[in-house]
């Protein structure tokens, strides 16, 4: 099971916008992050999440590589607070 | 085989009809529905928990209610079923988990509360994809869920038995939950009807989450009228879910089947029509071409960037539920099945700046559908770009014998709403040369789900898609 939009394995590889070139995820990397983020991975559990975990982030790379364009510059993520009239009392 | 007790193959509708007017006992229904689990559980494996005590004991109290002429709502003595993620008071809500398999809710959730309201009898909770994390409900801890149209096959999820239960003819009516597509995807492949309401029409108070951006919950049904009915009964503001909004509620059963004359349905060449199984190109195709014989009209539209669409679902799904599970996944890895557990473990190794982009995204796409509606009425595309694969597969094959990734494939056309925040109605459309079902999906207009259900009417009052029902 790959997990991604498309059938890519975790190799060093370009991303769709082809804007960036994405080094690729290692299983070392993998240990690392997890270890960094305090995830207690197996070795089994590293050979398992890597390859998948290369395929999301070159995919999510190519939507960054958009993201960062001019043109979206502006633009505010979904998750933005808002306040309702209840939320407000006398205001 | 399990012959269908005539009284199940009624509407909901007309089985709350008859219990009003004293025709049909909420006895003869509670009855009828808990033989049928009964007899075809075993192979479907669509429940986790089945109330059968609870739920006669309850029917009998509506049977004595209802002849003294005490109605409790519209769906008064109707025998309901709820996915597993949804709490019912004195219950386990154990989102097909084994860790909480224990869990025992201590109140209904908004959705339970309001249906019980309404007169709904709950014959028990429905099987799921563990958590609600994954598309197949092949779910290690209370089976695979199959589809009753061949059990070699699955019947979707995230929301699978709350689909094959339905199809199955086990109740009425069932409610899902849908963060990626998990009430449409199973309406498309069980022959159904699904919805995914407006993000923030219905209450998510009290149902075990899965990624909070996105979460949705609505009903399924065997047509779009029933739909409606059931969705009456759960929308609208609860101060308990900071997310629930307050616009008003319109009349969603006030239907119209006369909509269809200048409708303009929008279409995206080159995405909705492309990458599919051709038996549902073929579907869709056929339906559209049904819609334009009755007085609508075919807007092409461009979506600059659509195809990122599956990149951010996929990263905020994974990004969300991993914060949600972080303390079990370090506590209690083993519990979890091996796909959940791997995707949690994916989702806590993504960056956060990944996943703000996914969220930044959502803005430009929700910005260019909303622009888009001043030219279109409603979109409609397949609801899935395949039909149902055989138990147990992670891969599917669209085209060209090359098989590609499950979820990925899923959320092709069901990611749309759920970023976009707006509603989505899955409706049957047709089968494919293997006689199972092929769905459509009509994407709204925020809080436009009254339109959905007219326009699924006028289309199921020509069309018998949804008529239909699997041999068991």
């Amino acid at each position: 099971m790959t997990h991604g939009t498309n059938d890519r394995k975790g190799t060093g590889q370009t991303n769709k916008a082809g804007a960036t070139s994405i080094p690729s995820v290692t299983a070392d990397h993998v240990a690392a992050l997890a270890a960094a983020v305090g995830l207690p991975l197996s070795p089994q559990r590293v050979a398992v999440v890597q390859p998948i975990l290369a395929v999301w982030l070159a995919d999510s790379a190519a939507l960054n590589s958009l993201m960062q364009a001019e043109a979206h510059r502006e633009v505010v993520p979904v998750t933005v607070l808002r306040h309702t009239p209840s939320d407000a009392g006398d205001c | 085989m399990a012959l269908t007790p005539d009284v199940l193959n009624l509407s909901l509708r007309e089985a709350a009809r008859k219990v009003r007017d004293g025709s049909v006992s909420p006895v003869e229904l509670v009855e009828a529905s808990l033989a049928r689990i009964a007899a075809l559980d075993g192979s479907l494996h669509a429940f986790i928990s089945v109330f059968a005590d609870q739920a006669t004991a309850v029917a009998k109290a509506m049977e004595a209610m209802a002849r003294a002429g005490h109605i409790l709502g519209p769906l008064h003595g109707v025998p309901l079923a709820l996915k597993d993620n949804i709490a019912v008071q004195g219950f386990a809500t154990t989102a097909g988990s084994k860790i909480l398999a224990d869990a025992i809710s201590s109140e209904d959730a908004t959705v339970a509360q309001r249906l019980r309201q309404a007169g709904a009898i709950f014959v028990g909770k429905l099987n799921m994809h563990e958590f609600a994390w994954g598309g197949t409900s092949a779910n290690p801890h209370y089976g695979t869920v199959a589809n009753p149209w061949n059990t070699s096959r699955f019947a979707g999820g995230s929301s699978g038995g709350s689909g094959a239960a339905l199809a199955a003819r086990m109740c009425y009516g069932t409610l899902g939950t849908d963060t990626g597509g998990s009430i449409r995807l199973p309406s498309a492949i069980n022959g159904v009807v699904g919805i995914r309401p407006t993000y923030g029409r219905v209450s998510n108070h009290g149902i075990i989450p899965l990624a909070w951006s996105m979460d949705t919950a609505g009903p399924l049904a065997r047509d779009a009228a029933d739909c409606a009915l059931m969705f009456q009964v759960i929308a609208g503001h609860d101060p308990r879910d900071p997310a629930s909004d307050a616009c008003a509620v319109s009349d969603y059963t006030a239907l119209r089947d006369d909509i269809l004359s200048g409708l303009r349905i929008g279409v995206i060449p080159g995405y909705f029509d492309a990458h599919l199984q051709k038996p549902v190109h073929d579907a869709v195709s056929r339906a559209l071409a049904q819609f334009v014989n009755l007085g609508a009209q075919l807007v092409e539209v461009s979506i600059p960037n659509i195809q990122a669409n599956i990149s951010a679902q996929l990263t905020i799904e994974a990004s969300e539920p991993s914060t949600y599970h972080q303390q079990w996944l370090r506590e209690r890895p083993q519990d979890y099945g091996e796909d959940v557990r791997t995707l949690l473990e994916v989702g806590e190794l993504l960056p956060a700046t990944h996943y703000l982009q996914a969220q930044r995204y959502r803005s430009t796409l929700r910005r260019d559908f909303l622009a888009a509606f001043n030219k279109v009425d409603v979109f409609i595309c397949p609801t899935l770009p395949f039909t149902a694969t055989p138990l147990g597969a992670t891969e599917v094959v669209i085209e060209h014998d090359t098989p590609e990734d499950m979820l990925g494939a899923i959320m092709r056309f069901t990611g749309i709403p759920s970023l976009t925040g707006l509603p989505a109605l899955s409706l049957p459309c047709g089968f494919d040369g293997d006689g199972m079902p092929i769905g459509m999906q009509l994407i709204g207009k925020p809080f436009g789900e009254q339109a959905l259900f007219n326009i699924g009417t006028a289309y199921q009052a020509v069309t018998d898609f949804h008529t239909q029902s699997p041999r068991l």
